[in-house]
């Protein structure tokens, strides 16, 4: 065994976990605002945070592809508690800058998906940790460890993985990209690319890069399409100034709606005690956690190498999911306000402690 | 104005699409004359033909579209209504020719021709299920093997590499490894595009329990199974499969999403469970998909011009060619009359509107243009269809996933054919939503009538749920040979005012043929629902059922003595295809034997029906047709002078 | 206390459709549309009648210690005035199909201006919450998809799971 190499790759692995955490952590919030959007009202914005969100699973699967081409048998983890951050929450591992909180679709949720998504070069480091800036900076320090083990000990020793536990493609689609299988050098920088310009831009443009990587029709980054939202307007390509990144002149595109009343949103509240609710309301909170755990344990089991199965069944749980969350969000808090119950995204245990019910294992 | 292109193809829907695309990527330029709206060519415009079928009481197949019908015409002219938007053409009763939402007329015959079809940018495939059945080789050759119908110009073989081009470009979910059982052969090499829309729990059900099942007709015996049916709905593309269009891109096969945002919507079937009228993911294959192609083609130029009906055709004076098409444009306000001409004309609306457009174009309304022949009209074509129920001993989750997803086999094709129709046998996965309106009259019935008792509560939720997860629907489509007197014409005088076109008036009727073929199926169906354990519940009606006028006839082979049949929307005969001018309207690639520049496209060129749902026929008849219009053009013949 | 009292009226009424229904409150409020029924009911239903057949519907449910009990109140409850039930159907129908069904024009239970009270779908919301494809253990068509093949495995029918 090449004790340099092993540790090498150790290091990496631990990164990739990570890596995992993180692009977890980002989905809830965007799951939230999307469940509070009733159906009919903000459907551009709803669209559009959609494809962000399914991008995001994308991304956890290109994670996984990762560390299973450079880990043979590797065990994957994200049903124990910890996987998932108790919100309000840092992102794991950032440098505390701002913090990730679940929120109804609003101005102030938007605020934080832009901070999420923001490039890193658009960052002004105001954090207290020594963590990384942005997302994309965490994913370049990755790419130049993986360079340079691969650089020292060649492709073959690095990507010792299993190829058949390359996630399925055929599982990925209404989101822009595609599922890259890891098998060498190449691979991998194409899938941490992927990931990369997906949320923060190809090629200092507003675009992700998914057209001249796959030749799909031209898609903005995720940064940019959350400033679309915030504007209420559309980029035009014209819109892509060299040296104005932030789009200080903004979009000037065609105007769409974004409403954020009572009407068009459920105002769930998420930072309430579960244990003052109804009985069966408190049932309906642990059902939803119940079945978003499920949803993280078919993940891991195809990640573990469980084929298209558990693909199966975790598409179908997302849908069961999504309708058990808006059954939620439209219990009322009271009812003399506008005020309806957040579904909070604990782990089952947690959330039954929390309601002072036993665990039942 | 006059507007001039090398290729002008009258409707947008499949037919036209196909012609449109495989052209403009070959350099021509082509414009698409749509009587109807873009309606569904946008995302927020498909989102509203949603909203619409939400907000329907009755979703019947046109419900998404019926609200144009009635409320957002727009005014063209000092304040009176446009004409089709778009219009649920729906069949009247015999002889009400008042209906103010009427638009085609019966008259005389004794049955109703009970269809409906659309006029909208895409065409029927807007609200089809997207069956991509293909027809077996004795459907193109029923004279010579069974003495009945007419034989096609030419044999299945013929048409085999056609059927390649047509599922990739639908997109057809299927197995090829099943298909082949069908008895139609594939070439060794072919895969379908994408994988199966896998069988529903209700398929699979059945076929367990009608495993080693067989039915016998004068002495043989059918076997009798379950097969996966090909579906223009997207799947999981097949890995390595090899795509036979010329212009596709390199690599696995891309499913085609939603026309407007492919890479977001609508890559797969999610079980929306709405098939017919409309698949709010867009998972469904609809004519807009090749549209968008032809009309972001660098290659070629296309134009969709909506709300242009094409009003006549006009020959040159010698009567040879086509010269120009006239237009009625309600696109603006007031509505302007156009003119367009081209060097090759496409008439690819459907079986009654192409025929239609023939007749109400000659001279005189008898003559037509094209119908040296007389037969322009003649010989309308549906699957009149059989539609039976039954209550299942266990609960099967009905109401899942898309309308069908595999078909009884065993009746397509047999000796028996030279006596009587054959049939195809659809298993209805939403319960008995087509015959009976579930679940709105189970919850209705069992509410009760304001003068009865009424069921509530426990009780009420759990009767619906017993009742709704046991329904199955088996819809057997039958084959219809042509027959000259089921026709379609026009008469002076008999026009849609509000913009001068004339309206379609149809004679129709089943022979003797077609009613033995659906008593034998009635019978089929009890023998299947008794194999199964299912107790049968079809009742036959005289007159129709929620304001739906059946077509209604007793026989004597039929387990009751009396049998009802609905339309399928299968339009076809009209302008009948074949090798000899005297007994055909066109030739073997659908060109008019009378007018060397003109095609008539689409189902209306079949000389027979067979089981088959005819649009993926209609489909690769089409490609067929644009290549020989390619031919035409390269060669630079005809022009008109 | 004219707040108040609406929101004692709206109680009651998520109380009876409970009952009729066969879905509990929470299940009725998770559907999102209970305050657009109860609004549809307000408009359609003279307010002296709404309140006579909500205190009426309130006291046969009075003290009712299950469900069994509660339906043998609500079955009472309807044999007391005609009227009771034409409006007790059209809230079932209502709530399970996003229907309503206009009540009779010669019904004393009506609004004098009753401009709603035709047959309709008052939303596509109304629409795709019908409790009617809850019951059934499906979704309703066109809305709520399930997944990809999520159609190919045994329904989950009141509970369990059928073997094949």
């Amino acid at each position: 065994m090449n004790l340099r190499l092993e540790q090498h790759r150790a290091n990496i692995i631990s990164r990739l976990t990570t890596a995992m955490q993180i692009e977890h952590a980002t989905i809830p919030p965007y799951l939230c605002a999307m469940y509070s959007m009733v159906e009919g009202y903000n459907v551009a914005a709803w669209e559009t945070i959609r494809t962000v969100a399914i991008e995001e699973m994308l991304h956890m699967v290109l994670v996984a592809n990762l560390r299973n081409a450079m880990e043979h048998d590797a065990s994957f983890d994200l049903t124990s508690p910890g996987f998932v951050p108790e919100y309000p929450a840092y992102l794991p591992e950032s440098d505390q800058s701002f913090t990730v909180v679940l929120a109804p679709f609003s101005e102030k949720a938007l605020d934080i998906f832009v901070q999420i998504e923001r490039p890193g070069d658009l960052h002004t480091p105001t954090g207290e940790s020594d963590g990384y800036v942005s997302i994309g900076e965490f994913y370049n320090r990755l790419k130049e460890d993986l360079k340079a083990i691969v650089a020292e000990h060649g492709d073959d020793a690095v990507f010792c993985g299993d190829p058949a536990r390359q996630i399925n493609a055929a599982w990925y689609f209404n989101g822009g990209g595609e599922i890259v299988a890891v098998t060498d050098q190449s691979s991998a920088l194409r899938a941490i690319r992927v990931i990369v310009n997906q949320g923060e831009g190809f090629n200092h443009n507003l675009y992700s890069g998914d057209h001249e990587e796959f030749q799909e029709v031209q898609d903005l980054a995720h940064y940019y399409k959350f400033r679309e939202i915030q504007a209420g307007r559309r980029y035009l390509p014209a819109d892509a100034t060299c040296g104005n990144l932030d789009g200080a002149r903004g979009p000037s595109g065609e105007t769409f709606t974004v409403d954020y009343s009572a009407k068009a949103v459920r105002h769930a509240v998420f930072n309430y005690n579960p244990a003052d609710l109804d009985a069966p309301v408190q049932e309906m909170l642990l059902g939803f956690s119940q079945l978003y755990w499920q949803l993280l344990g078919a993940c891991e089991e195809a990640f573990n190498g469980g084929g298209a199965a558990p693909l199966k069944k975790a598409h179908e749980l997302m849908y069961v999911t999504k309708y058990k969350a808006e059954e939620i969000m439209n219990q009322p808090l009271d009812y003399h306000s506008d005020s309806r119950t957040g579904p909070l995204f604990l782990h089952p245990d947690v959330l039954r402690q929390k309601l002072g019910k036993a665990s039942d294992g | 104005m006059e507007l001039q292109y090398d290729v002008a193809i009258v409707g947008s829907g499949i037919t036209g699409a196909i012609i449109a695309r495989w052209l403009t990527e070959r350099g021509h330029s082509v414009v698409l004359l749509e009587a109807g709206t873009p309606d569904g060519n946008s995302r927020a415009g498909f989102r509203q033909l949603t909203e619409t079928f939400y907000q329907e009481t009755a979703k019947v197949p046109s419900s998404p579209f019926r609200a144009q019908q009635s409320r957002d015409w727009p005014v063209y002219d000092s304040g009176v209504e446009a004409p089709t938007v778009l219009r649920d053409m729906a069949a009247r009763p015999l002889g009400d020719e008042a209906q103010a939402n009427a638009y085609y007329l019966q008259r005389g015959a004794e049955h109703p021709f009970a269809s409906t079809y659309l006029r909208i940018a895409g065409g029927t495939t807007m609200h089809w299920m997207g069956t991509c059945l293909r027809m077996l080789p004795a459907d193109f050759e029923m004279r010579s093997r069974y003495g009945v119908g007419v034989n096609w110009p030419f044999g299945y073989n013929e048409l085999e590499p056609f059927y390649r081009l047509a599922e990739w470009e639908i997109g057809v979910s299927a197995e090829r490894s099943e298909q082949v059982a069908s008895g139609a052969p594939y070439p060794a090499d072919y895969e379908y595009p994408m994988h199966k829309i896998p069988d529903s729990w209700l398929d699979q059900y059945l076929a367990k329990r009608l495993d080693g099942f067989s039915v016998a007709i004068d002495g043989q015996s059918y076997p009798i199974g379950v097969t996966n049916t090909p579906a223009g709905r997207n799947s999981h593309p097949h890995i390595g499969a090899k795509d036979p269009r010329f212009y596709a891109p390199p690599g696995n096969y891309r499913p085609v999403g939603d026309p407007d945002r492919p890479d977001q919507f609508g890559e797969r079937c999610v079980g929306n469970s709405s098939c017919v009228p409309i698949c709010p993911a867009n998972a469904k294959y609809t004519a807009l998909k090749t549209l968008r192609f032809a009309l972001a083609s660098d290659r070629g130029s296309a134009s969709l011009l909506t709300r242009r009906i094409v009003t006549r055709i006009n020959l040159d004076p010698a009567g040879k060619e086509v010269e120009s098409l006239d237009y009625f444009d309600y696109s603006v306000v007031p509505a302007i009359k156009g003119r367009v001409r081209a060097k090759v004309y496409v008439l690819a609306t459907n079986a009654i509107e192409n025929a239609k457009l023939l007749l109400a174009s000659g001279r005189s309304r008898e003559e037509g243009v094209a119908n040296s022949s007389g037969l322009v009209g003649r010989n309308l074509m549906d699957h009149p269809t059989l539609l039976t129920w039954a209550l299942l001993r266990d609960p099967i989750g009905a109401f899942r996933g898309p309308g069908s997803t595999a078909g009884v086999t065993g009746m397509r094709d047999g000796e028996f054919r030279s006596k009587f129709s054959s049939a195809r046998i659809e298993i209805g996965n939403w319960g008995w939503s087509w015959p009976k309106i579930t679940p709105d009259t189970t919850v209705i019935d069992l509410v009760g009538a304001d003068d009865k008792p009424t069921v509530f509560g426990q009780q009420l939720r759990q009767q619906v749920n017993f009742q709704s997860q046991r329904e199955v629907t088996l819809a057997f489509e039958m084959d219809q040979l042509p027959d000259e007197n089921n026709r379609i014409y026009v008469e002076e005088g008999v026009i849609e005012a509000r913009h001068s076109e004339f309206r379609p008036i149809i004679d129709f009727s089943l022979d003797e043929y077609c009613r033995r073929g659906m008593a034998n199926a009635s019978k089929v169906a009890s023998a299947i629902y008794d194999r199964v354990g299912a107790t049968e519940k079809t009742e036959h009606n005289p007159e129709g059922r929620f304001g739906r006028k059946a077509g209604y006839f007793r026989h004597e082979d039929s387990e009751t003595g009396e049998l009802e049949f609905h339309g399928a929307g299968h339009l076809a005969g009209t302008h009948r295809m074949g090798n000899d001018p005297k007994s055909s309207v066109v030739d073997a690639d659908q060109r008019s034997w009378d007018h060397a520049n003109l095609y008539i496209a689409g189902c209306g060129s079949m000389p027979t029906m067979g089981t088959a749902n005819p649009t993926l026929t209609g489909a690769a008849l089409a490609f067929r047709t644009a290549q020989s219009i390619d031919r035409d053009l390269l060669a630079g013949k005809p022009v008109t002078p | 206390m004219e707040n108040r009292e609406s929101e004692d009226l709206f109680v009651s009424f998520l109380r009876l459709s409970e009952v009729l229904t066969g879905f509990s409150r929470p299940e009725l409020l998770a559907t999102g549309v209970a305050g657009e029924h109860w609004m549809l009911l307000k408009g359609c239903l003279g307010p002296r009648f709404l309140r006579e057949l909500l205190k009426s519907s309130g006291d046969a449910l009075t003290d009712t210690a299950n469900v069994e009990e509660a339906e043998a109140g609500i079955t009472r409850w309807l044999a007391e005035r005609d009227d009771y039930g034409i409006v007790a159907k059209r809230i079932t129908k209502l709530w399970y199909l996003g229907t309503w069904f206009a009540i009779p024009s010669n019904s004393d239970a009506l609004a004098a201006e009753a401009i709603h009270n035709k047959e309709h779908i008052p939303s596509s919301a109304a629409y795709r919450e019908g409790l009617v494809w809850k019951a059934m253990g499906s979704h309703p068509r066109g809305a709520k998809p399930t997944g990809f093949a999520s159609w190919t495995t045994a329904p989950d029918v009141l509970g369990s799971r059928q073997e094949e």
